[in-house]
């Protein structure tokens, strides 16, 4: 996000961001809804088109959804002109039918030739994903279609209908290698060893469901039929499968549901993305340019979809780098994100990790590509995770206004998930029913297809509505082409038991945008030119595409590249970099016309890489020190807690010990380590265990001098969700010996499980007192403990003063408010709003608190600095953020509902959130009926349960009566201090990417202004709320006027991934402290 | 009919016949309102309704076991020879008398009681509805009067009440919403294929017990400790399921399906998967109670007391089992013999979701056939057609005895169980099981014998 788009992507943003995420939706139904009445696209009849192609499925005793548990995945879609008229044609794949040929004849009228053309396919063969490739490189497009289903061997071969230039074509699969009889679901042809032809990945799928125990060893297997496989083309008319000497996996675990090509490393060799369904990771292929691919997935990205289906790689930002987006299956209504299984499971979940698994977990996921080839999943930031049962994506810019859009098509033809299904179909006369009948028991939902319109801010709106997909449909392969060369592209749809569906874009019908298309005329071995990658600039914008035709379920669209270009448009700049590295430009292109690029007029020329300014910070190496957390699991104690609260820290202290000039610092210990100083010296940091120190939970410190020696003493909260002995809860207090060495001092007794301190001379004696905030009541969330102020008498001998019981408290700073010259003290914590003690001449009303009840939030840390400049500091608060499934604003908050229920001693917490506009519990139907079993005798089903609110759970007078914490505000904010009131001030969206945990006001830039880094993530939420781990260090740049610009890694040095608990400046250092991993160390470089 | 007068004859006549039902004395009321079968339907409706709502097996012992209770409870008053178990019970105190001089029907009083705390403890009372619609009319059919018939539902609901109030205080609210935590620790239990589902009731040890004095009463013996060196007592354990795993006989086989009593069998096949359902170890035990009590032509005091003490036997073995279990915390064959043998190894029966030592099945077994040995002697052959509709086949067996043996073999048959777990839980069992009979049945068990 940097470059000359930036502005205009953050003026959007500070304006989304002021009336919030759901304003963003109203606006883009606005704008569509003003251009016309008549939605985006227009599905043809098929009587008019002459598309009257079925996928129609027979179910029997021998092959059904039970059998072949891939009878529902449907068919693919081929888009190409095949005749070379200049019209893309159509050819669909049947399961059990015959697959279809329908020549374009103009004007969205087809003419099916499927029987002259010779290509319906193996009589008994089940058909699955379809491409089109020039395979003998003659200039006509050839066919190869995948074969799998419960079918022989003989059966399964993959054909190849070799193109005889007259719409007829002859299987030579054989004679060219392809033939496979593994289970195929799709291939892709592209040139991965740079020798000029074009080479085919085959991705296949198994048919038995291997369990997660079994990976280890299955990994070490290739496995004929399941195993992916990528086949070198010789050159001579034939491939050889180099799948093992490639670094292709090939084990029996992989189900391969969707393949992508793309370079995404920029390195001008072509990489692979391949999902997996089930418990198999997706595989990210990084071609090492010696004709071997490396899985780097787990350096890349942090978390897949869990049953990956279909996979679209495109540019969606215009960064002009390769973004990822997966598909899976979770829904977007409460009722049916109740009613089909949303895994839930803490255990089941590190089972599979321990097994070897990656971090999977269900919904789409949306990989935003770093500067640095690393890879932010903000699905849910962005707006598209949840499309059902999804099985294609396309990402392309339907409406041409330069953004990419996302179209996709989702279906199920039977709900065989469905909880009631799956618990209750079975009653006494077990194993005695025929598969008909148990199929016939599964419920049946429809649902849309959907699509999303870019908001060029990283986020989409559903237009379902508007574009003209409000209708359900049971879809399955999914492409695009401009089939009335009108330059906007027509989407078509292959579906399950009903005709395939052909979708007219108005586009230009309807708005004044430009298009220019691209078309190649590539080298001899490669006439298509696939695997080119096109830039197109106009003054505003810049947009890249590959040109991969491979896309979409099962599917090929092979027409001609479209770059929307907006209605301003007026001087286009093209590209081309061809797959062999030449490279090509054009300056000022005609607009709204097809442009061929000829690889003769390339040059080897490349493009002289810029020169990339030195960064802000750059690693170094850190003290050995990992921090140590004990694995457990908080969710035994209280199975309802939104996430586990055990994985906390290190949060640290920074002051000069040792009265050397350079300031040190203490990190806080666990109950697998004692909190330790790390001394700074000319090498950089060595630690410094503090003597007489245990091993304990220390939750927060602060180095301060308190007995007036002007040497800085050490305070440490203890604390823990997880501690049972009150004595662990236990304050300490360390005093400076002055030489680097430290001795205990007594403190009052405590037994609460203090967050946070904070020193301050709240009573103006001159010394320093301590202000320690309450959390959570060990075991008891959300019951909260006491915060108190510890005064000083000014020889560190301290009194405690209660506060009471304020919320959750997570962070606290000092901040003189009304300017009295008595400090106020400003809180955050979760479930409570931002809540300001006023100082009353050394004494805090703690009864009445001045509350910002709109900024009630999941609130997690809270800094101050001087963000304007006016003198006074502001306060940056960090909050849960946007990439997760709450959203909240005032008038639909997410609460927290709680009480003993069932009066046995545990406290019953029900947290709920809004969905489509009705406020649900959080929970499945088994997780509420493990908390209180009574709730199951009123959800007797899951169907009873699929709608069920808060209200349903108790009776009236019990809800009234029982307690409840809200949140309003889940977006990290500045608030902007203006004569004593804090007013709010949004963000870049990039702040939204994780909840923040670490902040850190620095003037990076050295332009006068604190600049804002923003760590956080995190990685132990419940599972469906999931791990959100987007953040990698977002530094923002203050441009002043409240204005923040989001600074990419590669700029600012640094990069951390995990679960960054606090970040630290030291001098030149940037200490940045990450829960059970190695501490980090940045030291500024410029 | 067109005439009037004829149609009110007719009218008149059918209301003298329905006012006019068979006058019955109480003994010969009370006689076909003791007919047997109607508490075996009973409790046949509670299993169903368990099965359904998919309760644990110790969550179904609870249940059995204070349904039993109040069908027994309820009983007694009207049925000499037998006792009030208030006072033997642990913590359980009288229940309400019936009105002195009041006429009743007491085997109606039990069934509304049994069936009163059945719905109360599960969750679909519409399968309740759907029973008990057509269930008490036969009473009226039988010739309760309806002043007896109302006063004995009265009574029943009284006990019943009575009998939740004791429920309510025996931990088992207190014991909701936790979880086992999974250490990872070498040799200890994780979650198993294919569903991996948490470890069921891992503070089922605090639940109150009914008879025992404390859980761990009935302790059994340290469990062969994990090590996997090859020749260790306990890779001998491991290699020996491993081995009657690869080698199974058809015998052995159909011996571990007939037991399986899995409450929640899950079919799982890529994305798709439904649950095959079946009795728990104790619903399987009072079916073979029902079997006795009808081969035996048990009466129906003899039936409800057998039903009653064969519960409390498996709710005892359970709580004695379970806190054994998340003592030992022991890992179950498939894991180790995944990890150390072979990978794709997968026993034959579905590995339930606790720890492996004792085996829950061969302590209740042995523990329900005590208490069915004392109340209808040694050496009673005998059939057992109740896994049938199940798909499970029908066995045989000499005693009830043989038959907790074989129920606690099948486990290793069936590949989920170490042979110490069954042999030390049949003694288990067994000290569970007597100990019930000294506590609450040595003087009827005299009379019953006689």
């Amino acid at each position: 996000m940097i470059g000359q788009q930036c502005s205009v992507v953050l003026r959007e943003d500070s304006f989304y961001m002021k009336f919030g995420y759901l304003f963003i939706l109203i606006l883009s139904l606005g704008l569509s809804a003003c251009q016309s009445d008549q939605p985006l696209f227009q599905k043809l009849d098929a009587g008019q088109t002459g598309v009257h192609f079925i996928n129609q499925l027979q179910e029997t005793e021998q092959e059904n959804i039970l059998a072949f548990e891939y009878f529902y995945n449907g068919g693919g879609i081929a888009v190409g002109d095949l005749n070379n008229d200049g019209l893309p044609d159509l050819f669909f794949t049947g399961n059990q039918v015959e697959n279809r040929l329908y020549v374009n004849k103009g004007d969205f009228a087809f003419e099916d030739v499927t029987r002259k053309a010779g290509v319906a396919g193996r009589p008994n063969g089940w058909k699955t994903g379809v491409t089109l490739v020039d395979i003998n490189a003659d200039g006509w497009l050839d066919i190869y279609v995948c074969y799998s289903g419960q079918r022989p061997d003989a059966l399964r071969k993959n054909q190849l209908f070799i193109n005889n230039h007259d719409l007829t074509f002859s299987d030579q699969a054989e004679r060219y290698g392809l033939a496979d009889s593994g289970y195929s679901v799709q291939a892709g042809f592209f040139d991965y060893d740079r020798d000029g032809d074009l080479d085919c990945f085959l991705i296949n799928h198994n048919l038995k469901d291997y369990q997660r125990k079994e990976a280890a060893v299955m990994r070490t297997e290739r496995d004929y039929n399941a195993g992916d496989k990528l086949f070198r083309n010789d050159g001579n008319g034939h491939f050889t499968d180099v799948s093992e000497p490639a670094g292709i996996k090939g084990n029996p675990l992989g189900f391969g549901l969707g393949l992508s090509i793309s370079d995404l490393n920029q390195d001008g060799y072509p990489d692979i993305y391949v999902t997996n369904d089930f418990v198999e990771d997706d595989y990210l292929y990084i071609n090492q340019r010696d004709g071997t691919f490396r899985d780097e997935m787990r350096d890349r990205i942090e978390h897949t979809s869990y049953s990956s289906m279909g996979v679209d790689v495109a540019d969606v930002n215009n960064d002009g780098l390769p973004d990822i987006f997966t598909l899976d299956m979770l829904p977007e209504s409460n009722a049916r994100q109740k009613l089909l299984p949303w895994p839930d499971s803490w255990n089941v979940y590190q089972a599979q990790l321990l097994n070897g698994f990656w971090h999977q977990n269900m919904r789409n996921m949306l990989q935003i590509q770093q500067s640095n080839g690393q890879f932010a999943e903000i699905g849910q930031l962005a707006g598209v995770s949840n499309t059902d049962w999804s099985w294609g994506t396309l990402l392309a810019d339907f409406d041409l206004d330069g953004y990419k859009d996302v179209f996709v098509s989702n279906g199920m033809v039977r709900d065989f998930t469905n909880g009631d299904f799956v618990k209750y179909s079975d009653e006494a006369e077990a194993g005695q029913r025929s598969p008909i009948e148990l199929i016939r028991q599964m419920p049946s939902t429809r649902t849309k297809n959907y699509i999303f319109r870019n908001n060029r801010n990283l986020t989409f709106s559903n237009q379902q509505q508007t574009w003209g997909f409000d209708e359900t449909a049971t879809s399955n392969g999914c492409a695009y082409a401009d089939l009335d060369n009108d330059g906007d592209l027509d989407l078509i749809t292959n579906n399950l038991n009903e005709t395939a569906r052909i979708y007219k874009n108005q586009s230009r019908e309807q708005t004044q945008s430009s298009y220019i298309g691209i078309r190649f005329n590539g080298p001899a071995t490669n006439p298509f030119g696939i695997g080119a990658t096109v830039t197109v600039q106009t003054d505003s914008l810049t947009q890249t595409q590959e040109w991969h035709p491979t896309r979409g379920f099962q599917s090929c669209s092979h027409g001609d590249l479209r770059f929307g270009l907006g209605p301003q448009a007026a001087t286009v700049r093209v590209t081309v970099q061809w797959p062999d590295g030449k490279r090509q430009e054009i300056n000022g292109a005609n607009l709204n016309q097809v442009l061929t690029l000829d690889y003769r007029q390339a040059s080897e020329r490349s493009e002289t890489p810029k020169p990339s300014a030195k960064p802000f910070f750059e690693e170094v190496t850190a003290p050995a020190f990992t921090h140590t957390i004990e694995p457990t699991n908080n969710f035994d104690r209280q199975l309802l807690l939104p996430m586990q609260y055990s994985y906390a820290g290190p949060r640290m202290a920074v002051g000069d010990i040792n009265a050397d000039g350079q300031p040190d610092v203490f990190v806080c210990g666990t109950t697998q380590q004692p909190g330790r100083f790390f001394r700074q010296t000319s090498a950089g940091f060595t630690p410094l265990l503090l003597t007489g120190a245990e091993a304990g939970k220390n939750t927060d410190a602060v180095l301060a001098d308190f007995n007036g020696d002007q040497r800085p003493d050490l305070y440490v909260v203890n604390g823990g969700y997880e501690v049972r002995e009150t004595a662990l809860l236990q304050d300490q207090l360390w005093l400076n010996d002055g030489k680097g060495g430290f001795t205990p001092q007594p403190l009052p007794t405590e037994t609460d499980n203090g967050s946070c301190v904070t020193a301050l001379d709240y009573d103006r004696d001159g010394d320093l007192d301590l202000f320690v905030g309450g959390h959570i009541k060990p075991s008891r969330f959300p019951a909260a403990d006491e915060s108190f102020l510890l005064r000083n008498d000014g020889k560190a001998h301290f009194t405690r003063v209660s506060l009471g019981k304020l919320g959750l408290v997570t962070d606290a700073v000092p901040l003189d408010l009304n300017h009295d010259g008595w400090p106020d003290l400003v809180l955050v914590g979760e479930w409570m709003p931002v809540t300001v003690l006023m100082n009353q001449k050394g004494v805090f009303s703690a009864e009445k608190p001045r509350t910002y009840e709109t900024l009630a939030g999941w609130w997690n840390r809270i800094e101050k600095a001087d963000l304007d400049g006016d003198g006074d500091d502001d306060l940056v608060i960090g909050n849960l953020g946007l990439n997760s499934q709450i959203r909240t604003s005032t008038e639909q908050p997410a609460t927290l509902v709680y009480e003993d229920f069932d009066q046995n001693g545990t406290i019953d917490c029900f947290m709920n959130y809004y969905i489509q506009g009705k406020s649900y519990p959080a929970y499945s139907r088994d997780e509420i009926g493990e908390q209180m079993p009574s709730l199951r005798k009123i959800f007797t089903n899951y169907q009873t349960y699929s709608d069920a609110t808060i209200d349903q759970f108790f009776a009236p007078d019990v809800l009234q009566k029982a307690q409840k914490k809200t949140i309003n505000e889940v977006k990290t904010l500045v608030l902007e201090n203006r004569d004593g009131e804090l007013v709010p001030r949004p963000l870049p969206l990039q702040a939204q990417y994780a909840p923040v945990y670490g902040i850190l006001a620095h003037d990076f830039d050295r332009d006068g202004r604190p600049d804002l880094l923003l760590m956080g993530n995190n990685s132990t939420m419940r599972l469906r709320i999931g791990k959100i781990d987007a953040n990698h260090g977002v530094l923002l740049n203050n441009r002043g006027n409240w204005q923040f610009m989001p600074v990419s890694s590669t700029t600012s040095g640094i990069f951390v991934k995990g679960d960054v608990r606090d970040v630290k400046m030291v001098g030149d250092y940037v200490l940045v402290g990450v829960n059970n991993r190695p501490l980090r160390v940045f030291r500024r470089s410029r | 009919m067109k005439n009037p007068i004829a149609y009110l004859i007719v009218l008149g006549g059918l209301w003298f016949l329905a006012s006019c039902q068979p006058k019955a004395t109480p003994e010969e009321y009370n006689a076909k309102a003791a007919e047997p079968e109607r508490y075996h339907q009973c409790v046949k409706q509670l299993t169903d309704v368990i099965i359904h709502d998919i309760f644990s097996p110790p969550v179904a012992s609870r249940i059995y076991g204070y349904a039993t209770l109040a069908g027994y409870e309820a009983l007694v008053p009207g049925q000499p020879g037998y006792e009030s178990l208030a006072g033997k019970l642990r913590k359980f105190t009288a229940p309400p008398k019936p009105e002195p001089g009041q006429e009743y029907c007491f085997p109606l009083a039990s069934t509304r009681a049994f069936l009163t705390v059945s719905r109360n403890l599960t969750f679909s009372g519409d399968m309740f509805d759907k029973f008990e619609k057509d269930f008490y009319e036969q009473y009226k059919e039988i010739g309760v009067p309806e002043e007896v018939i109302e006063r004995s539902m009265a009574y029943g609901e009284a006990v019943a009440k009575h009998i939740m109030e004791f429920a309510g205080k025996d931990s088992y609210k207190q014991t909701r919403g936790f979880k086992h935590t999974v250490t990872n620790a070498e040799g200890t239990w994780v979650p198993t294929p294919p569903a991996y589902m948490e470890a069921a009731e891992p503070k089922w040890m605090q639940i109150r017990c009914w008879v025992m004095d404390t859980c761990s009463q009935f302790m059994p013996p340290e469990a062969a400790p994990y090590d996997m060196t090859k020749g260790s007592p306990f890779y001998k354990l491991v290699d020996e399921v491993y081995q009657l795993g690869i080698h199974q006989t058809e015998e052995q086989r159909r011996t571990a399906f007939f037991w399986d009593d899995n409450a929640f069998v899950m079919n799982v096949a890529g994305h798709v998967s439904y649950a095959s359902k079946k009795m728990t170890p104790g619903g399987h035990w009072l079916a073979i109670a029902a079997t006795i009590a009808r081969q035996q032509k048990a009466d129906f005091a003899k039936s409800v007391q057998a039903y009653t003490l064969t519960s409390f036997a498996v709710a005892d073995g359970f709580i004695s089992c379970w806190d054994e279990k998340y003592r030992s915390n022991r890992i179950r064959p498939e894991t180790v013999i995944n990890k150390y043998i072979d990978p794709k190894w997968t026993p034959y029966l579905q590995t339930p979701p606790f720890p492996e030592y004792t085996s829950g099945h061969s302590v209740i077994s042995a523990a329900a056939a005590e208490v069915l040995t004392l109340l209808y002697g040694d050496n009673v052959a005998f059939t057992d057609s109740t896994e049938h509709p199940y798909g499970h086949g029908v066995r045989s067996f000499k005693s009830f005895r043989d038959a907790a043996i074989e129920a606690s073999y099948s486990r290793l048959y069936g590949g989920i169980h170490f042979r110490d777990a069954l042999e030390l839980g049949n003694i288990q069992g067994r000290k569970v099981g007597e100990y019930v009979i000294e506590k609450l049945a040595k003087k009827d068990a005299v009379v019953a014998t006689r």
